[in-house]
């Protein structure tokens, strides 16, 4: 076990105008569970794949533990990954799939089948252990490769959307034994996923990356909390935060017929008198004055309910989405007013997206 | 004469309906539908005849003496069918000729397709600058007509003094061969998933160790199909074969039996046709052993497996 060290790490590909990975920093502590999360072609995998050696770094270096394994080979960096496609060796069974890292290290027989069988309990596979891959359903497949990993006992696990194959069943239950499992072994281990609900249940910390460049590093509370800025406060958090951009007046922003205060520093650093006001949809409140939502669709979800609707400030259209409770939703086509509650608004710059408040 | 009772009422008639059993499909349909298929039974009829009736003319006549050749009916029968002295007469020779394709034709099978499945597995599985100018190369040597550097390399061959042995054999089927062989290779490869084999390196696996315990294993039924189709094309050679072969004792199967007469230059009708016959069995044995995994490796390519 060790911890990982991300220090300034680039990637760029041959022929592309801008890095895919942008002089990544990022320390994953010994025995930590983090999450990288964004996007399609956010440099997520690409990131997990420097670190596991499969691309090259352009720039800047990657430790594991004290050791810079920048220019290391992938096998002498004392990692296990698990690919999204399981990526399982066809022709050989399933003890052999596990054990194949093992023979290849020159372990002996004996005490390869005792790690594989061990590592084969832990993951309820050993009825399964003289298989072929082909043969095994798809939560299964996954366990194998979860079971190749963990039978070598590395310093990092790697995980590139292991989830992703599996219907959504069987992917929460999945989540929550592979969460469990890491907290048992201990083992640091970095997960990519592109879908925000793994990275917030799944993460001791989680990154969210965007064009390659590394947006915030927090807790999952802290991301949903404290968004440093539009673009984390939209990726994190389902449904979205509404984001929409107000005029700001003396001492707040006008939203709707009321205003909501805001402290003059913040306002200050408005551009053009403007700035993007966020609101989680479970913060936006029913009430008789506030700004004017056309309600377009309700989702009724039982307990809650969510309101799909938008609003029109300046002639600009805004969809807006509202958490009311589920057994008094209002009528599609009616016009509610909404307030956000005091204390949970978050404030953006329009110019660059960073937080103001 | 008594005539059986006709029954009054019509059997089941006393179960409930949904327990009669199902009435019988109709017959009166059958000749037409027969009829309707004439057409498509003819040309399988006639396709068959084409394909077997050579067939079954050369193993009677494997039978024949010279005398029955040259003085009974050309469609007559064999008149004794246990009359195995053609094939005596002919495995004299063709042995040595079976023996000579086989010496020939299986290193080269067996080089042709460890460099092939290697070529493939650098240019499709190994990232290097340049693989796509070298696939390019390989493609290059498919469409060359090697029919037409046959003479230059035979004087390549003499000049090295390899002329009195199969070596020219080996050496230009593996090359003719390999341009085929390294583009299907590819191809198979790229229906892969590159993360096995990058499972593969962080499990520790050299190269070397990827190709011949994962990329092997995995392409095996695409090597045996590679293989039988590269086998007929070396075992019924006869071009190649006929330019390099000096000696009566170096001849290849098909160059034997294009030689394959008599004392004073007589055609013996007989054991040629005695000695084609083993050389069509030896193919369909071989053909038989391995269509199995042809058919598997037909499909290996079409989807991910």
């Amino acid at each position: 076990m060790a911890t990982v060290v991300y220090d300034g790490a680039t990637r760029l590909y041959p022929g592309a105008d801008r890095p895919a990975v942008d002089a990544l920093d990022l320390t994953i502590e010994d025995g930590e569970f983090l999450v990288l999360v964004g996007p399609s072609g956010c440099g997520k995998s690409t990131s997990l794949r420097m670190l596991a050696g499969l691309e090259d770094v352009d720039g800047g270096a990657i430790r594991i533990g004290d050791v810079d394994v920048t220019d290391v080979a992938p096998k002498d960096r004392d990692i296990a990954m698990v690919f999204q496609n399981y990526a399982l060796y066809p022709h050989m069974t399933v003890g052999d799939n596990m054990g194949f890292a093992l023979k290849i290290a020159g372990i002996g027989k004996e005490e390869r089948a005792t790690r594989v069988r061990e590592a084969a309990r832990i993951l309820d596979l050993e009825p399964y252990l003289d298989r072929k891959p082909k043969a095994l359903s798809g939560g299964q497949r996954q366990r194998v490769a979860m079971g190749r990993a963990i039978v070598r006992s590395p310093q990092v696990f790697l995980m590139d959307e292991p989830l992703s194959n599996l219907d959504a069943k069987l992917r929460v239950q999945t989540r929550t034994e592979i969460a469990s499992l890491q907290r048992r072994l201990g083992v640091t281990t970095v997960y990519v996923t592109h879908d925000q609900v793994e990275a917030m249940t799944m993460g001791d910390r989680v990154a969210v990356l965007k064009d390659g460049v590394l947006q915030q590093v927090g807790a999952p509370r802290e991301l949903y909390d404290r968004p440093v800025n539009a673009f984390v406060a939209g990726f994190i958090g389902s449904p979205a935060m509404n984001l929409i951009e107000l005029p700001t007046v003396d001492g707040g922003v006008r939203f709707g017929d009321t205003t909501l205060a805001v402290e003059r520093s913040a306002l200050a650093q408005a551009v053009d008198r403007r700035v993007l006001v966020g609101v989680r949809p479970e913060d936006l409140e029913l009430a008789e004055q506030g700004l004017p939502v056309s309600v377009d669709v309700v989702e009724e979800l039982g307990a809650d309910g969510f309101v799909y609707g938008h609003t029109e400030i300046g002639g600009d259209r805004h969809e807006v989405v509202v958490r009311v409770d589920g057994r008094q939703v209002p009528a599609r086509g009616s016009v509610v007013h909404v307030r956000p509650q005091a204390g949970h608004t978050h404030l953006f710059s329009t110019a660059d997206g960073h937080r103001l408040a | 004469m008594t005539t059986p009772a006709t029954p009054l009422v019509a059997p089941h008639a006393d179960l409930p309906t949904g327990e009669r059993p199902a009435p019988r499909p109709r017959r009166r349909r059958r000749p037409m539908r027969a009829l309707r298929k004439l057409p498509l039974y003819s040309v399988v009829a006639v396709l068959l005849i084409s394909v077997l009736y050579p067939l079954v003319w050369l193993v009677l006549g494997s039978f024949k003496t010279q005398d029955e050749f040259l003085n009974s009916p050309t469609w007559a029968l064999p008149e004794d069918f246990t009359n195995l002295e053609n094939f005596d007469a002919a495995w004299g020779s063709v042995s040595q000729y079976l023996l000579n394709s086989t010496l020939a034709v299986f290193p080269a099978l067996l080089v042709m397709l460890v460099i092939g499945t290697a070529a493939g597995f650098a240019l499709e599985i190994m990232v290097w600058k340049g693989r796509g100018t070298v696939l390019l190369v390989f493609l290059i040597g498919i469409m060359v007509p090697w029919q037409m550097i046959l003479l230059p390399l035979f004087t390549v061959y003499f000049q090295a003094g390899l002329t009195q042995s199969l070596w020219p054999l080996i050496i230009t089927y593996t090359a003719t061969g390999l341009p085929l062989t390294v583009f299907l290779m590819a191809t198979y490869f790229r229906a892969i998933p590159r993360e096995v084999f990058e499972a593969a390196t962080l499990d520790g696996a050299s190269m070397l160790r990827s190709l011949v315990s994962i990329a092997f294993p995995m392409m095996k039924n695409a090597i045996f199909t590679i293989a039988l189709v590269q086998f007929f094309f070396m075992w019924n050679d006869l071009l190649i074969a006929l330019t390099f072969t000096t000696r009566d004792e170096l001849r290849t199967v098909q160059a034997g039996l294009l030689n394959f007469t008599g004392e004073f230059g007589v055609v013996q009708y007989g054991p040629t046709f005695a000695a084609i016959c083993i050389n069509v069995l030896v193919i369909l044995a071989i053909y038989l052993f391995l269509n199995q995994r042809v058919m598997r490796g037909m499909a290996a390519g079409a989807v991910k497996g």
